[in-house]
């Protein structure tokens, strides 16, 4: 049994940084919270999301009777949520919160804004993709950079290049993007970020993950992007006034002949 | 020069776009020659720099091979080694032929300057400088030049046959006897005078139904570089001769010649060519600031046209990167 209710921007602005990276996943109902983790289907990106209990304004979970007693992990239960169609239904909502209810048997999620009722069908987790392994990455550094500062350059990018790399050069956190005819780059020394481990090293980013992913963290006022050498980048922020926390992950593209 | 089988091939028209992408084995002696003999000013004079030193090969390195580069060809320059002894008459024989265009090269441009050109360009002949300045630039953009131990085309059939290119650029047939499978001519002609034409050996020996083994007796016959040939026989009769009899020993036997000197060396320079086998081929990058120091500061190039035909080679700016999947690192 799930129960709960939530204000409605902070579920917008949880769902909006979950479909910057995946249209569906399966979201793991917990007695702590909510939990996903999920790999777009082009194997580039990956996100990790939670969301913890006292985010929500009333939040009740109780694992079915019929659940296996043996189960030794913390009783939690899978669903499958098209994301997608429920960002869409938030947007017309129009209310100050949002009540959710789950029934496991007909496996759909009631959701409530004020008077308006909407029945959400369940996927079924059989047909979505196995959650991916948690990554085990080491980033040489970490850059903590205001949000709008992140966002900004990456709309200029959009207009410039395909893709954009992403460095730091001793003091100076950079990104840069270059076209057939244009180039664009941002130099931040490090006393204009909020935080920056000193290195020299860059990758290079497919513009448009990034972009879809500048879009997920627009409402955290800062970000943390751990960087290697031709490496994953991880992208850290907040959600629900810190009662959640999400992880963009991508791949990087190598440079070649 | 080279073996006279133009009868039996079927050259098919291609184009640079065609090739574009495919590493090419050009026969840079061949090349530079061809450069040296038709960049020339109208009197046959060859392109000089201010100090007098010939700069025909140079302009056509630079303005024909980034052509080349421009259409997305790779080329590798494949330099000949020290030539076979057998090849010493015919070496010879060029020289004094060269001595005698060059003498009537100079004769004409006072008598009958319109045959000046012809004769100017029977008398170009490669030196060591002119080698030495072709690699120095080549180097400088970025191209690999090979090192052959003897024939230049033999090196590059063998580069072909182990992988590291697809092609052979040469004006002549050798390198089908060297083993070569594909070969492209015309590949450094300006587009209006000849288009580039490829041959492919198996097609070739398809037609004719003959090994390269009976191809090689064939050229032996009619002569190559190394051997004379025997007198009155030409491609026609001697593709007769070894359709019949596959060899020249049985050729030989069945009393159809005489004698043919040196035959069986000469097959095996063909057939077994002695070739560079740990050359390398190292793709360098374009550096245009000795590019143009060599060209404009000591030949006197026009630094215009030669930072012109450099953007075109420049590599793309943009970078070419592949998207990795995240799986790698969960």
């Amino acid at each position: 049994m799930f129960e709960a209710k939530i204000d409605a921007i902070v579920l917008r602005e949880c769902i909006e940084s979950i479909t910057a990276v995946v249209d569906e996943g399966k979201l793991r109902i917990a007695e702590d919270g909510l939990k996903l983790r999920a790999v777009d289907p082009a194997n580039v990106a990956m996100i990790s999301f939670e969301l913890k209990r006292d985010a929500f304004d009333d939040f009740h979970f109780e694992k079915g009777s019929d659940a296996e007693a043996a189960n030794e992990s913390p009783a939690a239960t899978e669903v499958g949520i098209d994301f997608n169609k429920l960002q869409g239904i938030l947007g017309i909502g129009g209310s100050d919160e949002v009540n959710l209810k789950l029934d496991e048997q007909a496996q759909k999620l009631f959701t409530r804004m004020g008077s308006l009722a909407y029945t959400v069908s369940l996927l079924d987790p059989a047909s979505l993709r196995k959650e991916p392994k948690v990554p085990e990455l080491e980033f040489p550094v970490q850059v903590i950079i205001k949000t709008d500062e992140f966002r900004r350059t990456i709309r200029a990018a959009e207009k410039i290049g395909d893709h954009i790399m992403l460095g730091v050069d001793g003091d100076e956190f950079y990104m840069e993007v270059e076209g057939d005819m244009d180039k664009l780059r941002l130099g931040l020394r490090k006393e204009q970020l909020i935080h920056l481990t000193p290195g020299t090293l860059h990758s290079l980013y497919s513009l448009d993950y990034v972009a879809a992913m500048s879009k997920g963290m627009s409402h955290a006022d800062n970000i943390t992007l751990n960087l290697g050498k031709d490496y994953p980048l991880q992208v850290d922020f907040e959600v629900a006034d810190g009662k959640g926390k999400v992880s963009y992950l991508l791949a990087p593209r190598i440079e070649s002949e | 020069m080279g073996v006279n089988i133009a009868e039996l091939v079927e050259p098919k028209e291609t184009s640079l776009e065609a090739i574009s992408g495919k590493i090419v084995a050009i026969d840079a002696y061949n090349t530079l020659y061809q450069f040296l003999s038709i960049i020339r000013q109208p009197d046959g004079t060859p392109l000089q720099d201010s100090t007098g030193r010939v700069t025909s090969h140079l302009s056509g390195l630079i303005y024909r091979t980034t052509n080349l580069m421009e259409n997305g060809i790779r080329p590798v320059f494949v330099f000949d080694g020290k030539p076979s002894e057998l090849k010493a008459e015919v070496i010879k024989a060029r020289s004094e032929r060269r001595a005698e265009a060059r003498r009537k090269w100079e004769e004409a441009k006072v008598l009958y300057p319109e045959e000046a050109f012809k004769y100017a360009q029977a008398s170009a002949r490669i030196d060591a400088t002119i080698v030495e300045d072709s690699k120095t630039l080549l180097t400088y953009l970025g191209i690999p030049c090979v090192q052959a131990k003897a024939e230049g085309e033999a090196q590059a059939a063998y580069m072909v046959q182990k992988g590291d290119a697809e092609l052979v650029s040469s004006q002549d047939y050798d390198c089908l006897l060297f083993g070569a499978p594909i070969m492209v001519r015309n590949l450094s002609a300006t587009r209006r005078k000849a288009k580039p034409d490829v041959v492919s050996f198996n097609e070739l020996a398809e037609k004719y139904r003959i090994t390269r083994g009976e191809l090689v007796d064939i050229a032996i016959l009619i002569g190559t570089d190394f051997n004379p040939g025997i007198k009155g026989i030409g491609v026609k009769r001697a593709l007769k001769l070894i359709k019949k009899h596959h060899s020249i020993e049985r050729l030989l036997a069945e009393s159809e010649i005489e004698a043919i000197e040196n035959y069986e060396l000469v097959r095996d320079i063909f057939l077994h060519p002695d070739v560079n086998e740990s050359y390398e081929i190292v793709w360098g990058t374009l550096d245009e600031k000795k590019v143009k120091e060599f060209l404009c500061e000591v030949h006197d190039f026009s630094e215009e046209r030669v930072s012109k035909v450099l953007e075109k080679i420049e590599p793309q700016k943009t970078l070419c990167s592949q998207q990795k999947s995240i799986e790698q690192w969960l």
